[in-house]
């Protein structure tokens, strides 16, 4: 609401057309989500960060092989920027369920150089390295995760849906998968 | 073959191999690394011979073969390290004997069945980034395998590698599920620095509060927001935003080495001191890949209203900074090789053209807009440009064809706005152009409002618009457009226009001194130019200075020798009503019917 009213005092205001977008798309209207996103990118074509955001909602609306090209718009635009390891942490969340998972290793570390206290991005780290079947190295990264966020639970992550798009739905049966192998608890 | 001293040169797919820790293998067990060796080079040679693949060149641990295919080649490497893995498998990890396996696509000399050049030692470098059991791949090979293989690719970013000027893209090659885990680690490391864009790009750095106020921080951060906004604005300019270029704040930074960070080819830094209520800020452009200046400047002014100062700077820097990159990058594609010159790089060319505002200039600006079409159909901005020359042709009496040429404006404009109608620089050709050739005078101002809404630090805009409210017939509002075109621009080689422009607006308000100033200031930036005579003409035989003004007849004669002026308002100024004045004196100055 605030967001509404803040755009209703500045229409022209392209952050907080961004932000909500950002609300749309973490409750399944992703489709708005990109669409006030990209107004957003009209107004500033320097909002680096509704090209991640975008990237993001590409994944939720189940099209996680469009991710990678959304965050590399915004990481060209802010290779140092303070929102790079929720960008690079997107782009691993995709390349798991593109079962890419070597990929997802490798962004997912990235993100985690960027910032070492964003638990989520050691959870995905260690669905990723589970399922590559380096499970000690999946283990250490979900112990490091909880070390973060000890109460993180799969039980809990899986009443966290972004959206019910089905092809999301069942490429996150992977992600609660890997929890399962890296030993976190179920809850 | 048969002469061993002639070289001939081929495009091939390199394979370079070697052991890892061949020399420390050897220093533990002799005899029995040997015949290690010997049995995995069985597997090694088979696969490459499998593939098409021919040896080109043999030392102790290392292999270098060459393949007709780039497909072969990768495909052979991802095999025999599969075939290579099974028979190390069941032996200590410090008794294992691993490949490693670099791959290049290039030219190389071959010499009696050896290979040499460049291309062999990146293959050679490439060999030595892959892990044990690993293969790298150049940028250049995955781009011919990538959509062909089934194996997945991990971009290892652009290396420096040894004795190499150019950096190289790799690519590791994940080929067997053992050699997956323990490759991102060192993936992290090699994270590659962004390659440069293809039209100019910029970061603005914070700058620099050397006035020991902290308040001052304030300021000085808020005007560098500005000036990136500013910036980025220019949809031809390339520019980092704000969060990645305050990483850089309160550091003292090497330029070239922020160039290469954030892959940028020019930076702007600069300081703000404040003393007793004024304030001075300076700014200085840099060239991050040589290191040379290219600009600075300072400004001083009264502290009294923040936002006016920061508005004011933000003006000043910009419309200093915008031409100057523009000015450096049309020196760049000057240089460069024809057989390399991008869309862009001919839309930089034909600039300095159009801006000549001659015959032959339009000529070659639409020949070079041509070219940039075919290499980019979708390069909106160049086919408004090549519509404009099409437009002033006409306009300046130059049309041999006035009828093609118009439609050929008009159909390039719908192009330009069909591709990207929510261009600034692209609506203002557009507006100016529908004017004067379609007369549409509601919509040549609606396009021409929004370009200066979209962009109000465009030159370009301010003076479109200038000229599309002249022909509507307000010339007050157009005098207001051309002073703000002047502002944000001071210097801009396309200033003619803007000048001439404001002169037409001058005479139909019945200000012909200020009209005549204008006419030889546009003189004074372009001599050939000839609606400025038109103008310089009209405004003296309305102030009743007959010689003058038939001086300026007679040298509008020589630059537009079939003018007259029922043609010239058969030109495009028939269906309006608004040159009367200016006619009038047209007619006063003793032009010919």
């Amino acid at each position: 609401m605030t967001l509404v009213k803040a755009l209703a005092l500045a229409p022209q205001y392209a952050v907080a057309h961004m932000y909500l977008g950002a609300v749309h798309i973490f409750t399944d209207r992703a489709a708005q989500g990109i669409v006030e996103c990209e107004h957003a990118l009209s107004l500033d074509r320097n909002l680096a960060n509704a090209h991640g955001w975008i990237g993001l909602a590409k994944y939720f609306l189940g099209r996680p092989e469009e991710t990678e090209a959304h965050v590399h718009e915004a990481l060209r635009l802010s290779p140092r920027d303070i929102f790079a390891y929720r960008w690079m942490m997107f782009v691993g969340i995709a390349k798991v369920a593109l079962n890419a998972d070597t990929e997802a290793v490798v962004w997912l570390r990235r993100s985690i150089e960027a910032n070492r206290n964003f638990p989520m991005a050691h959870f995905h780290l260690a669905v990723a390295l589970a399922q590559l079947g380096l499970l000690d190295e999946a283990r250490a990264a979900a112990q490091v995760g909880l070390a973060f966020y000890p109460g993180f639970t799969i039980h809990r992550f899986q009443r966290q849906l972004a959206s019910n798009n089905p092809t999301y739905l069942a490429k996150r049966q992977r992600v609660y998968e890997g929890m399962r192998l890296a030993g976190l608890p179920e809850g | 073959m048969s002469d061993p001293t002639k070289v001939s040169r081929r495009l091939v797919a390199v394979f370079a191999a070697d052991v890892e820790g061949y020399s420390r293998l050897m220093g533990a067990d002799e005899v029995g690394t040997l015949r290690g060796l010997t049995e995995r080079r069985a597997i090694l040679d088979k696969r490459i011979r499998d593939h098409g693949g021919r040896i080109a060149n043999t030392a102790g641990d290392s292999v270098l073969a060459k393949f007709g295919s780039a497909v072969d080649a990768v495909e052979c490497a991802v095999e025999a390290q599969t075939a290579l893995a099974e028979a190390n498998s069941g032996i200590a990890a410090d008794r294992r004997i691993s490949f490693r396996i670099g791959i290049h696509v290039g030219d190389v000399m071959v010499r009696a069945g050896d290979l040499f050049g460049d291309g062999v030692n990146i293959a050679a470098r490439l060999q030595a980034i892959a892990k044990p059991g690993g293969v790298c791949i150049s940028g250049t090979t995955y781009d011919q395998v990538h959509k062909v293989l089934p194996v997945t690719f991990a971009d290892l970013g652009v290396q420096q590698v040894k004795n190499i000027q150019e950096p190289i893209r790799a690519y590791q090659v994940s080929a067997t599920s053992e050699t997956q885990g323990a490759a991102p680690a060192r993936i992290a490391e090699t994270e590659s620095p962004p390659p440069l864009p293809d039209k100019p790009s910029i970061a603005v750095l914070p700058f620099e509060n050397m006035s020991g106020d902290p308040e001052q921080e304030y300021f000085a951060d808020g005007m560098v927001e500005e000036i990136i906004t500013a910036l980025s604005r220019f949809k031809t300019l390339f520019v980092i935003a704000r969060n990645s270029s305050f990483t850089f704040k309160g550091k003292a930074v090497d330029v070239k080495e922020v160039g290469r960070k954030l892959g940028v080819r020019y930076v702007l830094e600069g300081s703000v001191r404040k003393a007793s209520g004024k304030v001075r800020i300076t700014g200085q452009l840099i060239d991050a890949l040589t290191g040379a200046h290219l600009w600075a400047d300072r400004f001083e002014r009264d502290l009294t209203d923040i936002f006016a100062l920061q508005d004011e700077v933000t003006v000043a820097v910009v419309s200093a900074v915008r031409p100057q990159l523009l000015h450096a990058e049309i020196a760049i594609a000057t240089r460069r090789r024809p057989e390399n010159l991008t869309a862009y790089d001919f839309y930089l060319r034909a600039l300095p053209q159009f801006y000549l505002s001659t015959r032959e200039g339009f000529a070659e600006a639409i020949k070079l807009a041509h070219r940039a079409l075919e290499l980019d159909p979708r390069f909106g901005l160049i086919a408004a440009l090549a519509g404009a020359c099409h437009s002033s042709n006409v306009m300046l009496g130059y049309a041999i064809d006035p009828q093609f040429e118009r439609k050929e404006a008009v159909r390039l404009c719908r192009l330009a706005l069909s591709v990207d109608d929510g261009d600034p620089e692209t609506l203002a050709f557009v507006a100016v152009v529908s004017a004067f050739m379609v007369g549409d005078c509601e919509s040549s101002i609606e396009m021409a409002d929004r370009a200066v809404a979209l962009n109000p630090n465009s030159f370009i805009a301010w003076s479109g618009r200038g000229w599309v409210y002249n022909i509507a017939g307000q010339p007050e509002e157009a005098v207001r457009s051309f002073e703000r075109a002047m502002r944000v621009s001071p210097v801009d080689p396309q200033l003619h226009r803007s000048v001439s422009g404001i002169g037409f607006a001058f005479i139909e308000l019945r200000r012909f001194e200020e009209a005549v100033v204008a006419a030889k200031k546009a003189l004074r930036q372009n001599p050939s130019y000839s609606s400025a005579y038109r103008c310089l003409a009209s405004a003296f035989a309305h102030l009743g200075r007959d010689v003058e003004a038939r001086e300026a007849a007679a040298r509008l004669l020589e630059v537009d020798p079939v003018f007259t002026v029922s043609s010239w308002i058969a030109r495009g100024w028939d269906r309006l009503t608004n040159a009367k004045l200016y006619i009038e004196g047209l007619r006063k100055a003793g032009l010919p019917e």
